[in-house]
């Protein structure tokens, strides 16, 4: 009887773990992806999802990678580094972030044009790349003025403004990128800074900080994975490997015709050798 | 007695198990999964410096030579991209291979690192490629990097698929296992479009894996 209840409950262990694998599966599966960065330059803070500390001592110019998050609508929070809470000594927030179904997200602590502390909620491009090709995004959330992003000297992006952004799909390479004041073409206000447009992979570039508290950077998040595989591969010209092989089989295929005529003159030859006894 | 019993309880189980596809030769009990040891605790979450120095990739290491021994094939090894038809380019001459260079290149932690050749050119005959078919699974090639490094892999399948059905996406995976894909054409030429109709796709995995 003992027995037979453990083997019940063997059984009935297999069934659970059964079933958890595909719901978890499942569950994964639709995840929203939201990355955070700060870009608000001097402050060391910690961030808040639900009420929930999530990132303790998170440091300016730093990105998360991924959290990966059912889709549904969470609250976020940012507080100096040393809260108790969600709601102490709050600096930011809380602002709702609405995550959907297989949704890429990055949520940015940063500074709006005049200075002031500022959260910017991005939809990053996650859609397939053309093969050869990566995707440039460049978001202005620093206290800036509008401005223009230069590949070496020519204008790429114009006048894009606190807290927007701007997607190019451009031919694999490096981008000698400069960010200027709109409408000019120097100084520069931040690089010329080498930024590896990588095929397959959406580039993700912020102008942040502050151009009065000369605390202006650029900070890089990668998306990759979105390639598209070349067409085809044609790999032939002219048809002679094909020529060749048949070539080869013909002769391959007379010198069996040569081995069945010798074996049947030797059978031949045998039977008039049988008949003649 | 008691012991009978469980050798009769146990039995089913066994048997469902085989018909599963499990192999039968394991008659041992599997090891019960170990209890999880995580707590409910907040999620360790990473960070990085996403400053523009730190947070690109390195670029991959480009092949410069490959060799194949069993098929006395020794070639060059061009980075290539694409040709005006969105297809991969190669280089003419049939004798020299082309590595795609938006994919995995040597030493890659993931995906499929993709060579291929012409089988046949107008600048220079039939290529080395030609041989690519009569390759033997298990037999060797060594691929050089642009970094000095050589790797060595092992031949594990060679197929000939129709190029309408070939599988580009899989062909140019950079997910899963890290493998080395050498690819050239086969079959018949159909001289009305000058194209072979069938690709030869050779699949190997790094030695010692």
């Amino acid at each position: 009887m003992k027995s037979r209840l453990a083997a019940g409950g063997a059984a009935g262990a297999v069934l659970i773990a059964a079933l958890a694998v595909p719901m978890s599966a499942t569950a994964a599966e639709g995840d929203a992806q939201l990355s955070v960065l700060h870009g608000i330059p001097g402050v060391t803070v910690d961030v808040w999802v639900d009420g929930d500390l999530t990132l303790d001592d998170f440091a300016p110019g730093t990105l998360t990678d991924p959290l990966m998050l059912a889709p549904a609508t969470y609250s976020v929070a940012i507080t100096a580094s040393d809260a108790t809470s969600a709601t102490d000594k709050v600096v930011l927030g809380p602002i709702d972030l609405p995550l959907a179904t297989n949704g890429n997200y990055t949520a940015v602590a940063h500074l709006d044009a005049a200075g002031e502390s500022a959260a910017a909620f991005f939809t990053n491009d996650v859609s397939t790349t053309a093969a050869g090709e990566g995707r440039l995004t460049v978001r202005h959330v620093a206290a800036a003025p509008a401005v223009d992003i230069l590949a070496g000297d020519a204008p790429v992006i114009e006048g894009l403004e606190n807290p927007d952004e701007k997607i190019l799909n451009l031919p694999a390479g490096v981008v000698p990128a400069s960010v200027v004041a709109a409408g000019t073409t120097e100084p520069a206000l931040l690089g010329p800074a080498d930024v590896n447009v990588a095929e397959g992979v959406n580039t993700i570039v912020y102008a942040y900080g502050s151009l009065d508290g000369d605390t202006l950077a650029l900070a890089i998040q990668t998306i990759d994975g979105l390639h598209t595989p070349p067409a085809g591969i044609p790999a032939g010209q002219t048809g002679a490997a094909a020529a060749a092989e048949t070539a080869q089989s013909t002769w391959i295929g007379l010198g069996a015709f040569g081995l069945l005529l010798a074996a049947a003159g030797a059978l031949f030859a045998t039977r008039r050798t049988a008949a003649r006894r | 007695m008691r012991s009978a019993l469980i050798l009769v309880l146990t039995l089913p189980m066994l048997v469902g198990c085989a018909a599963a596809g499990a192999p039968v030769a394991s008659a041992a009990p599997e090891p019960s999964p170990s209890p999880s040891s995580s707590s409910a605790a907040v999620p360790e979450i990473g960070t990085r410096d996403a400053s523009i120095g730190s947070a690109q990739t390195a670029a991959p290491v480009a092949p410069v030579r490959l060799t194949i021994p069993e098929l006395n094939i020794d070639m060059r090894v061009d980075a290539m991209g694409l040709d005006g038809d969105g297809a991969m380019a190669l280089p003419d001459n049939a004798s020299d291979a082309g590595w795609y260079k938006f994919g995995p290149g040597v030493a890659n932690d993931a995906g499929a690192t993709v060579m291929a050749a012409h089988v046949d050119s107008r600048h220079d005959g039939i290529g080395p490629f030609s041989r690519l078919k009569d390759a033997s699974p298990g037999s060797t090639i060594s691929v050089a990097g642009s970094d000095g490094s050589t790797v060595d892999y092992l031949v594990t399948e060679v197929r000939s698929v129709g190029k309408i059905d070939a599988p580009m996406a899989e062909v140019f995976d950079r997910s899963g296992d890290p493998r080395l894909t050498l690819v050239t054409c086969g079959g018949e030429f159909d001289s009305s479009t000058g194209h072979y109709i069938d690709n030869i796709i050779l699949t190997a995995i790094p030695a010692g894996t």
